[in-house]
């Protein structure tokens, strides 16, 4: 993306929103926009901690007994199954609010 | 985006009522198909079977045999009625899961209504299935346990168990049906000449994980916690 292209869409941006009237209508949707974003943001840093935390003493069991990496391995994909329903949970929200809030308004 | 967002529905209203229904055409023919694809495997796995097996029977032989295994320890001798219900789970969630793969199809595990009935069927099944096993004095008495004034939670848990064992299977198959869909639009607009390119080797990459990869590990994941589910009831 060169500069000359960057101011355009620049021009373009500032342009359409002079011209665009600001009621209360396009604050709320873009409220609805931003939760969404913060909403899996904030969201996936649980299920991320806990999914790795997981993982990384999955791989200290397999090292210690290879021999059980079969069940190892199925008890892990069990466990990140349970750490991920908050991030799941926050995926639904954020579903909620981009694409049954947000048209409404 | 609007592909991802897009419900294409039909709304019946019953006549002298209010009772809306709404129809998902495209969910329903896809199911359907879905399940002929889980009979055909069946079907495939069990024709002709002979002492030097074939490659069908090889893999059918494969997966039976794991999940009898897994449903062996954690559900014991008698667990093993449970074989039919939670190895059809798998198969169908399975196929439907890699249904997304191909272009302009939607599985119907896309849908919120398929998983939550889904869902709804562990659910019937384990309650059932611990009543009858404990008697119905001992199942309530679980819910009292470890004491008289957890009965709320205890029931609240039970109803957000079913829930989010629905709400997993869809969030992760809807999220990566809109993460494929956006990530190669996003890389064509970002990058000038190269991006038809990268975007064109983007999709498969993308398919490859969050169709095969993710569906089936989510596939085995909502068969094993249905699984779950129900040998916690019956202990």
């Amino acid at each position: 993306m060169d500069i000359a292209h960057a101011q355009e869409t620049a021009k373009a941006v500032v342009e359409t929103a002079q011209a665009m009237p600001i009621d209360g209508r396009v604050i709320l949707k873009a409220a609805c926009y931003l939760s969404a974003g913060l909403c899996m943001g904030i969201g996936a840093i649980g299920p991320g901690v806990g999914e790795g935390y997981v993982g990384g003493r999955a791989c200290e069991g397999v090292a210690r007994q290879p021999e059980l990496q079969g069940q190892i391995t199925r008890t892990m994909l069990l466990a990140d199954a349970i750490a991920e329903t908050t991030g799941i949970y926050s995926l639904i929200i954020a579903i909620l609010l981009l694409f049954v809030i947000a048209p409404a308004i | 985006m609007d592909s991802a967002s897009q419900i294409v529905s039909h709304s019946f209203v019953f006549p002298r009522t209010d009772i809306t229904v709404t129809l998902n055409p495209q969910t329903l023919i896809m199911t359907f198909f879905a399940s002929a694809a889980v009979i055909l495997l069946g079907f495939m796995f069990s024709r002709n079977l002979k002492t030097v097996p074939g490659r069908c029977q090889v893999l059918g032989e494969a997966i039976v045999t794991s999940f009898d295994e897994m449903i062996r320890q954690s559900l014991g001798e008698e667990g093993r009625k449970f074989l039919p219900l939670i190895l059809t789970l798998f198969l169908f969630v399975l196929v439907s899961n890699w249904m997304t793969v191909i272009p302009f199809l939607r599985g119907p595990t896309r849908d919120l209504n398929t998983t939550l009935a889904l869902a709804l069927i562990v659910l019937v099944v384990a309650h059932v299935s611990a009543i009858q096993k404990k008697g119905f004095i001992k199942y309530l008495k679980a819910y009292f346990e470890p004491f008289w004034f957890m009965f709320p939670s205890n029931v609240f848990s039970e109803v957000s168990k079913t829930a989010s064992h629905a709400f997993r299977l869809f969030g992760n198959i809807f999220a990566g049906g809109v993460v494929i869909s956006v990530v190669p639009v996003i890389l064509l607009q970002l990058f000038k000449w190269f991006g038809f390119a990268l975007s064109l080797a983007a999709m498969p990459l993308l398919n490859a994980f969050f169709g095969i990869f993710i569906g089936g590990v989510q596939a085995f994941v909502f068969a094993m916690l249905a699984l779950a589910y129900i040998a916690v009831l019956r202990e």
